[in-house]
């Protein structure tokens, strides 16, 4: 080892130094990604999507299977994915997105159209979840469907005396401090427009988001948290923390397996807006030739099975389906849960953009700000 | 000055050097002399400037159906600035960082007293690694620990339960203002604790026992001596604590429920709802905010508390 007191640093040589470590990071990530988007036998697929569309223990499977290995990135609001997607270019190579979202994407250039018969897998699909019509072009597929649910009403029977029915039965003064929901300002407000009659939840303008407004200045009492992520819905039902959950098809099966206790749902009387979620693939994703093989390693039945055991909302897989309705330790949940009826999802209200998110936003933030 | 580099300037030969050959190389040597800088410079500007120019051009542009649309308008901070519950919640957010400020700096202060004027060197720095541990573990992690000990069935309730004083879970912190204020001065404790601390260990306590000597009751040589050299440290101290707090949003949505809101808050969703200008507006206020206080905390202090007498 050199004796460091012999070592001759001057400015030059400290300079020098400062910019090959400056630099090294820069280089050291370009080899890797280079290694990763490189080879045709395998990669790593970048996708910007919610927790419930895979599971760790799946991709481990999946990357030991298929050489392709998932890196999920988490997003909450699509209107947050979309904003992600157009500012980092070529950095994610597939995008999850709600119902209508997804021909925002193809308006905005963002993604790419594909053939069905390009994921093998797809033939696992319900034939209805291979016509709708929202996630088709011209060109092609724009979306490949996974599952999809309402938002409607959950209560803890013990602590609600008076069981909900309807939306605007929420402002009740009785469920002070009660009430939990994701925050997704347009959503939120979307169910407003439900209260309040619209038709057309998403595009609410003048009075119809006015009358929206004012359903949740008057729910806003009730509500006693507005949650990041859906699993805090379920831990503030499961501890009791709160008696009314805002959420999905399955969120009683979630709540009874994280320890709490028996709730129950409620379908509102003014209808339920709801997701069908799809996977797109970016038009800009820098390792697209992996995307169709990777979705064709994740999406098959026996990982659909296993994603309806732990999230416990129906999925579109056909052949997943049936594996749950003949077990009898699933078939009851399963029918529950509509695995075996995906023409009931397009009776619900599907989430899409505001037609001006603008006014959704800031109509939010009037009424939950100080 | 002058003389210091007329007499670094290497011997350039021969005879006296043209009056214009000389000015060159001192200004080229002026030049060099700042190329040190430049790693600094460019990690300064990369990651600090430039996001700011960004969001102050941004503040001034408009969203249309989801596309940044780059036409000037000053509309996103009269929209701001005449909007109530906007103003409200920057009134709030600035409200909460300065007691959330005053507080931390109040417990502080009389901690790192105690710890450095009647605590053993050895026992100083085990209490002392005990406050800045938090820093070891993750900022979500201590944030969510708190709905842990405030929740229903988290520790207070528990033990008041317990203890036979109530029957159902008490809800006076968790899901509001009040819970925000604990868990913020919580947070930041340790950035006022470490200012502090480091500055009234190199404190001569001498000074404060000359004082009592002199007549001075112990309470007034505290606040006619210590006090004002502690000012520095103080203001410092106060600006580590109040300038984060300004943009805190994630302590507000995780134990603020609908009532503990911040101007933070309020960005994220602007942000979220893809309306980047209003986002934009609502932090370049913001960062006034914090520029106008920083010129003030400034003004209050005299050069010789910055650079010594």
């Amino acid at each position: 080892m050199a004796n460091l007191n012999n070592v001759n640093i001057n400015r030059r040589s400290l300079l020098l130094g400062s910019l090959a470590l400056g630099v090294s990071p820069f280089v050291l990530s370009g080899c890797a990604s280079g290694a990763s988007s490189s080879g045709s036998a395998g990669g790593t697929v970048n996708w910007l999507t919610w927790s419930d569309h895979f599971s760790n223990d799946q991709l481990k499977k999946v990357a030991a299977s298929s050489k392709i290995t998932g890196g999920p990135k988490l997003f909450s609001d699509n209107a947050d994915a979309l904003l992600q997607i157009k500012q980092t270019g070529s950095q994610f190579d597939i995008v999850s997105g709600d119902a209508l979202w997804v021909k925002k994407y193809r308006q905005e250039g963002l993604i790419d159209p594909f053939q069905m018969s390009e994921i093998a897998v797809s033939n696992e699909l319900y034939a209805e979840a291979r016509d709708f019509s929202f996630l088709k072009d011209p060109q092609g597929y724009l979306g490949y469907p996974f599952s999809w649910s309402s938002v409607q009403i959950y209560f803890n029977p013990k602590l609600v005396k008076t069981p909900p029915t309807s939306w605007e039965s929420l402002t009740d003064p009785a469920f002070k401090g009660q009430i939990v929901a994701e925050n997704i300002p347009t959503d939120l407000l979307a169910i407003g427009g439900l209260a309040t009659g619209s038709k057309e939840p998403y595009a609410l303008k003048g009075d119809g988001l006015t009358r929206a407004a004012d359903f949740l200045k008057a729910l806003k009492p009730n509500v006693i948290k507005l949650a990041s992520q859906n699993n805090e819905i379920i831990s503030m039902l499961a501890s009791g923390e709160a008696a009314i959950g805002i959420s999905n098809l399955g969120t009683d099966l979630r709540v009874k397996a994280a320890g709490g206790p028996q709730i129950e749902a409620a379908y509102p009387r003014e209808g339920t807006i709801g997701f069908i979620d799809a996977e797109m693939i970016t038009s800009k994703g820098a390792n697209q030739k992996l995307v169709r093989p990777f979705l064709n390693a994740m999406e098959t039945s026996e990982y659909i099975v296993e994603n309806f055991k732990t999230n416990g909302r129906p999925l579109f897989n056909e052949k997943a389906a049936k594996i749950l309705l003949n077990d009898p330790k699933t078939a009851q949940d399963a029918k529950r849960l509509f695995m075996g009826n995906p023409e009931k999802a397009l009776a619900m209200t599907l989430k899409g953009p505001a037609e001006n998110q603008q006014s959704y936003t800031e109509a939010f933030n009037q009424i939950f700000g100080a | 000055m002058a003389t210091l580099e007329t007499a670094r300037v290497p011997d350039a030969g021969p005879g006296p050097a043209k009056p214009d050959a000389k000015v060159a190389r001192r200004e080229r040597r002026n030049w060099r002399q700042y190329v040190g800088f430049t790693p600094a410079a460019i990690v300064f500007g990369v990651f600090f400037i430039a996001p700011l120019c960004l969001i102050v051009v941004y503040s001034f542009w408009q969203t249309k159906d989801y596309n940044l649309v780059p036409d000037f308008t000053t509309k996103n901070y009269a929209t701001i600035a005449t909007t109530d519950t906007y103003i409200k919640t920057l009134g709030k957010t600035i409200l909460m960082a300065l007691l959330a400020t005053a507080t931390t700096l109040a417990i502080a202060f009389p901690f790192c007293y105690w710890l450095v004027r009647y605590v053993p060197p050895r026992l100083q720095r085990v209490l002392f690694l005990l406050v800045i541990l938090p820093f070891w573990t993750s900022y979500l992690l201590r944030v969510y620990a708190w709905v842990a000990i405030l929740g229903d069935n988290g520790a207070i309730n528990v033990l008041l339960k317990n203890l036979g004083l109530t029957d159902s879970p008490v809800r006076l912190f968790l899901y509001d203002t009040p819970g925000v204020f604990i868990v913020l001065v919580y947070l930041y404790f340790p950035f006022a604790a470490l200012t502090l601390y480091s500055s009234l260990d190199r404190f001569d306590w001498s000074l404060l026992r000359a004082g009592v000597d002199l007549g001075a009751s112990p309470m007034r040589s505290l606040v006619t001596i210590l006090l004002p050299q502690m000012k520095l440290a103080m203001v410092t101290a106060g600006i580590f604590v109040f300038i984060p707090i300004l943009g805190e949003y994630v302590a507000p949505e995780i134990v603020g429920g609908t009532n503990g809101v911040l101007m933070g808050n309020l960005i994220a969703n602007f942000f979220a709802g893809y309306l980047l200008p209003l986002g934009s507006a609502a932090s370049v206020l913001i960062a006034l905010v914090i520029l106008v206080l920083l010129v003030l905390f400034r003004k209050g202090l005299d050069t010789k508390d910055i650079y010594g007498s």
